[in-house]
């Protein structure tokens, strides 16, 4: 690993940096923490690090903003097709940005998922090229001086580190690919979990029609106000209707221990 | 209100995406509402007589 980090230097940064952005699974925050825990014997510069990270981060980002502008929704339907339902990750990813706007994307780099989305997301959004890269910038920037910042703190035990698995020879590189391995199994981990996130918080029409074509005991709940209720004259089918102002009096009428879905109008 | 039923106890609750609207448009099946609650015009009604 070091000797490959002492031959491509930079360029190795920025390659990992830019590939993980694109959307492979790389472990590119944890070379970078190396790359600072090193830098005084491979003679790296902090600021190099910081500025090829911003570059490859930037790039990779960028192109996803692009083909998410030109595109739109069948590139989220792409991203969002590893998850159970395609449909309701796309509508849930945007609600979590219609919420919180561009400031998602200041730790986007943190959260599993949304880092991929992100990007493609605020191109769909037609959010202006500028105000993306700079909040997107913020938000690499945050992530990578955190990786050169925790390099730098444990520089010590990095050595350390490195020193041990030089005595084990082949059995340390072992060791490596093993710890390399197990940072990529929980990264996949935290992806699907945000995913499932997503899942939670609302429901998706097609889902519904889905769980109440299977029979299932949801319980629909619909809170018109009486006017709009009646004027309308249909609903979905087997909703208990509860006006938002009686709700606080009625919602004893919602049968407990089963899945609610409520709906205005 | 999903928030006050959670507080309540109710384990599992979501809104629906989009509303009675977002179900409509895609054409999925409604059931008209119990005759008590519709409030149909009085002219509509001697007319369909």
């Amino acid at each position: 690993m070091l000797h490959i980090l002492q031959v491509y230097r930079y360029w190795l940064i920025f390659g990992l940096v830019l590939a993980e952005n694109l959307g492979l699974p790389l472990p590119s925050f944890p070379v970078l923490l190396l790359a600072a825990s090193v830098s005084r014997n491979l003679h790296f510069s902090m600021a190099g690090l910081l500025l090829v990270s911003l570059l490859g981060a930037l790039t990779g980002d960028m192109v996803w903003y692009v083909l998410g502008r030109l595109r739109g929704r069948p590139i989220l339907r792409t991203l969002c097709s590893l998850t159970l339902n395609p449909d309701s990750c796309v509508s849930r990813t945007e609600n979590i940005f219609v919420r919180h706007g561009l400031k998602s994307l200041l730790l986007a780099k943190f959260v599993p998922g949304l880092n991929t989305i992100g990007p493609p997301l605020a191109g769909m959004l037609k959010i202006p090229a500028h105000k993306f890269a700079l909040y997107d910038l913020a938000g690499i920037s945050v992530w990578a001086s955190s990786a050169l910042a925790l390099g730098v703190i444990f520089r010590t035990q990095v050595e350390w580190l490195l020193e041990w698995l030089q005595d084990f020879g082949k059995l340390g590189a072992l060791i490596l690919v093993v710890l390399i391995a197990g940072w990529l199994l929980l990264k996949w981990v935290e992806r699907r979990q945000f995913y499932k996130l997503l899942e939670k918080s609302r429901i998706a029409p097609p889902e519904l029609k889905d769980l109440l074509a299977r029979g299932e005991s949801v319980v629909i709940v619909d809170l018109r106000s009486n006017l709009s209720y009646q004027t309308e004259g249909t609903k979905i089918p087997g909703a208990i209707h509860i006006p938002p102002k009686e709700f606080e009096a009625r919602y004893l009428e919602i049968p407990p221990g089963r899945p609610v879905v409520m709906y205005c109008t | 209100m999903a928030r006050l039923l959670n507080s309540k106890g109710y384990r599992d609750v979501r809104p629906l995406l989009g509303g009675l609207d977002g179900w409509l448009e895609l054409g999925y099946p409604a059931e008209p509402l119990p005759a008590a609650a519709a409030l149909v015009p009085l002219s509509a009604q001697s007319s369909a007589k």
